[in-house]
């Protein structure tokens, strides 16, 4: 049947049959013609398209923004310490990894979501070929995975870092990034449905935690904290359960690198054996399952006996390790790795000792690096160092000789915190200067001590209380804590402090600010109350002082002080150095300098129960109204 | 028109059950019980709460996917409002999401009070009800942005970047997926009360008729059109 000018005209039949004759002839030269269809030229084409398009979705652009916020979160108050953040700068790229599966899932399942499957049998592309370009593809989100590292050292970088990055450590982030892209392809080829990368997403989140979350309640002791096989999930953080010295944990990076490459390729394997290339696949995978194992029974394989006793060596000894340096008469003494960090602890060091007059400045002092004995994670330590260690420090703050070792760990505050950290080290230099004690050894009475105590401290304490600092305070008797409230030598130490760097002074105003003196207002339940939470110095610094949790300081002399970081430096270091003999006397009160300082006197409790708005209420069941009452069973320090 | 309503719905039961995507939850609800059956009896307090939050994650992001329809250009034209349309397969998905979590819960257990129990059961299902109205909500947006009007694909990515968001706050400010120790629990679970109804707001929002809209900017075109004299 043909058609011609709009009219059906008949066509003979012998030509119909030639024409069939014809097309059959075409179809049998056809088939036997073998097709070379091109490999590698189409799959660098479609690896450059699916890897752009992939960097290109919005989804590995929130990836992204989320890893650079996780790595906000994981340094953003530390000063940097390139062999700890390496490990966070891995972590921090997991957000990427999940965005990689679901785009890269996204991408391979496309043609199945569209049905285009047989239409693109047409072109000169496989499945196979297809898949392989998707799985290679996946590079580039490796390379936007290396790029965001390199931003997060440079962050570091620009911050003056300690250490040395693990190698492997770093490359765990971008080998985890290619991973999950390789699971979303996997998935798409033998399962494509859109749900299955986000649920992925989640269960890869469910294993992270399964395997890697303690999983006994009591995480707080170091002895009791189990996890189940955490080197087998994706990434290791150094401590699940608080902060460890990364030198005392023995990581294995580089097997678990080796594992996760390993996985990657058989999960590779997988998603191409779809696509029947299995025969030569057999390689791939069994090269792959060789890495995971060997992998695996790297990262299972305990530490040995002298890599631990190396670690305990650094606890044990650290003299036997750490660099030392003087500095204006100050020694600091740090783990090699530290030694950069002199700097920062020599500056609120030196700042404190400007702030003393000349001939009252403590001498002799060392700044000690420790890694201290008590940690709130797992360490690769010897359960005989860690008592010993713990011992050690308990006999240090016990018996230690009245001195200036000032002991610093392995962490530093940065921006905002640093002024938290510096302070610590400020005010032990201040408080030894004004004679508060530095050990327990300090805190015993000798006879002349008990004798003023007898007439100038004792009349003015309360009845009841009376008996029991009498019975206290006996010769040789070691005091257990006292209070330095109303006592001026406080307030000029917290000032020492304060003024000794701009990031102690921040600190300080910045604390003073957020809890003023004496009432607190606080809303609840569409009321407002105040409330007198105690007389304890607003302020807990990140590196305490020794005998900080034994001198307790008040919020009089804290508030004092603050107010004085406001006044010229000079003037108010003049007036402490004129009086620095009657200042550094337990029994001199801050009152009597409130005159020489200028300042007036805090408004007291009671003015400031008065002068309350209307809505306020006072919060009901709180005795303690005064901060002679707070201190009332407190003896005070000599 | 209630009649005609309640008609429409009888007769769409049968078809939209069928033509719902029901993969997405019924193997968010296998992985769900099997996780938290795994994990969760005798587990402390918080842990027993993040692997339920675990397990409300996988089956929200599951449930957007359920209002994937890609014909619903071609039936935009039929007297079923989108709404009813929509609402329909969350009718149809309620028994299969709330029986779920009603087993998870219920697998988990309770904590005595001794260990920090009893388990915030309630304040966990609100949770995990506001997440899945957000998870519809964002599929529901989606689908305008999607093509074939899919838009569980947008849906997931945004639920799981929401939490990351949530997860990623200072810990200051870290109040939204905090533990029941947290004095800042009641308070957050304030905010998740009011994330609830300005997501269900927000779903009514986004299902309005065309017609509605239509409507508005056939008003809107009258106010501004310039008379001429």
């Amino acid at each position: 049947m043909g058609a011609s000018g709009g009219a059906v005209t008949a066509v003979p039949e012998p030509a119909v049959a030639e024409g069939i004759r014809l097309l059959a002839r075409t179809v049998v030269a056809l088939e036997s013609v073998t097709v070379k269809r091109p490999g590698w030229p189409v799959a660098v084409q479609l690896v450059r398209r699916e890897g752009r398009r992939m960097i290109r979705h919005p989804v590995m652009w929130g990836g992204a923004l989320l890893s650079l916020a996780l790595f906000g979160l994981f340094t953003w108050h530390s000063a940097p310490v390139l062999h700890r953040d390496d490990a966070s700068v891995a972590g921090s790229l997991l957000p990427l990894a999940a965005a990689a599966l679901i785009v890269a899932n996204l991408a391979a399942s496309r043609a199945a979501r569209n049905a285009t499957e047989e239409l693109y049998e047409a072109t000169s592309s496989s499945t196979g070929l297809r898949t392989f370009a998707h799985l290679l593809a996946l590079g580039h989100a490796a390379g936007l995975a290396v790029a965001l590292v390199a931003a997060m050292f440079a962050f570091m970088l620009a911050d003056a870092p300690v250490g040395t990055p693990n190698a492997a450590e770093v490359a765990t982030g971008p080998v985890v990034v290619v991973l999950f892209g390789a699971v979303g392809v996997a998935l798409a080829r033998w399962r494509p449905h859109p749900a299955l990368g986000p649920l992925a997403v989640v269960v890869a989140v469910a294993v992270q935690i399964l395997l890697v979350q303690p999983i006994v309640d009591d995480v707080a002791t170091t002895s009791t904290v189990v996890t189940r096989l955490p080197w087998l999930a994706p990434w290791v953080p150094l401590s699940l359960t608080g902060d460890v010295p990364p030198e005392l944990v023995i990581r294995p990076a580089a097997w678990h690198v080796l594992y996760l490459a390993g996985l990657t390729a058989v999960v590779a394997a997988f998603a191409l054996a779809r696509s029947g290339w299995r025969a030569r696949l057999v390689p791939v995978f069994v090269a792959g399952a060789v890495a995971v194992a060997l992998g695996t029974i790297g990262q299972l394989t305990p530490s040995s006996g002298s890599q631990r006793a190396q670690l305990a060596s650094l606890i044990e000894h650290p003299e036997d390790h750490q660099v030392c340096e003087e500095r204006r008469g100050v020694t600091y003494c740090a783990y090699p790795a530290y030694t950069a960090w002199i700097d920062r602890w020599a500056a609120p060091i030196e700042g404190a000792l400007d702030g003393i007059p000349a001939g009252a400045r403590p001498d002799n002092i060392v700044v000690r690096q420790t890694f201290g004995s008590y940690f709130e994670g797992p360490v690769d330590l010897p359960q005989a160092t860690l008592r010993r260690a713990m011992r050690a420090e308990h006999r240090a703050s016990r018996d230690q000789e009245p001195g200036t070792t000032i002991r610093t760990g392995t962490r530093w505050g940065r921006g905002r915190t640093e002024g938290g950290y510096a302070i610590g080290l400020a005010l032990t230099v201040a408080m030894e200067a004004v004679g508060l004690p530095s050990s327990r050894a300090e805190m015993v009475p000798t006879e002349d001590e008990i004798a003023e105590f007898k007439t100038s401290v004792l009349p003015t304490l309360d009845e009841r209380f009376r008996a029991k600092a009498e019975q206290a305070w006996r010769p040789g008797r070691r005091l257990y804590s006292c209070t330095t409230l109303h006592q001026a030598r406080a307030m000029a130490a917290l000032w020492i402090a304060g003024q000794a760097t701009p990031a102690t002074r921040a600190t300080v105003t910045r604390s003073a600010a957020e809890s003023s003196y004496g009432l607190q207002i606080y809303d609840a339940q569409g009321k407002r109350y105040a409330a007198y939470v105690g007389s304890f110095m607003p302020l807990y610094p990140e590196v305490p002082p020794p005998m900080w949790d034994r001198v307790s300081m008040g919020d009089v002399e804290f508030h004092y002080a603050a107010r004085l970081l406001s006044r010229p430096d000079d003037e108010v270091g003049a007036v402490f150095a004129q009086r620095w003999d009657e200042l550094t006397e337990p029994t001199t009160l801050t009152e009597s300098f409130l005159d020489d300082l200028g300042l007036a006197p805090h408004v007291t409790i009671e003015e400031q129960i008065a002068r309350l708005p209307d809505d306020v209420e006072l919060e009901r069941g709180r005795r303690n109204w005064t901060p002679d009452a707070f201190f009332a069973q407190t003896i005070p320090c000599f | 028109m209630l009649l005609i309503r309640l008609r429409q719905i009888v007769d769409l039961v049968r078809p939209t059950a069928r033509a719902m995507s029901w993969h997405p939850p019924v193997w968010a609800a296998v992985l769900a019980l099997g996780y938290v059956l795994k994990e969760a009896p005798s587990a402390y307090i918080e842990y027993r709460i993040l692997v339920l939050r675990v397990a409300a994650l996988l089956l929200c992001i599951a449930s957007a996917f359920v209002l994937d329809d890609a014909t619903e250009e071609t039936i935009g034209h039929v007297p079923t409002p989108l709404l009813m349309r929509r609402g329909l397969r969350i009718a149809l998905l309620l028994p299969l999401v709330a029986s779920t979590w009603i087993g998870v819960v219920n697998v988990a257990g309770d904590v005595a009070v001794r260990d920090g129990g009893p388990m915030p059961a309630g304040d966990l299902t609100l949770e995990a009800a506001t997440l899945l109205a957000i998870a519809l909500c964002a599929s529901c947006v989606g689908a305008r942005l999607a093509s074939d009007r899919v838009g569980g694909i947008a849906a997931a990515p945004i639920v799981l970047g929401l939490v990351a968001v949530a997860l990623f706050l200072p810990p200051d400010q870290k109040m939204i997926l905090g533990s029941p120790s947290d004095p800042r629990w009641a308070d957050a679970h304030e905010w998740w009360r009011a994330a609830l109804v300005s997501a269900a707001v927000v779903f009514l929002w986004v299902n309005r008729s065309p017609g509605s809209y239509r409507a508005v900017a056939r008003r809107r075109a009258l106010k501004s059109a310039p008379r001429t004299l």
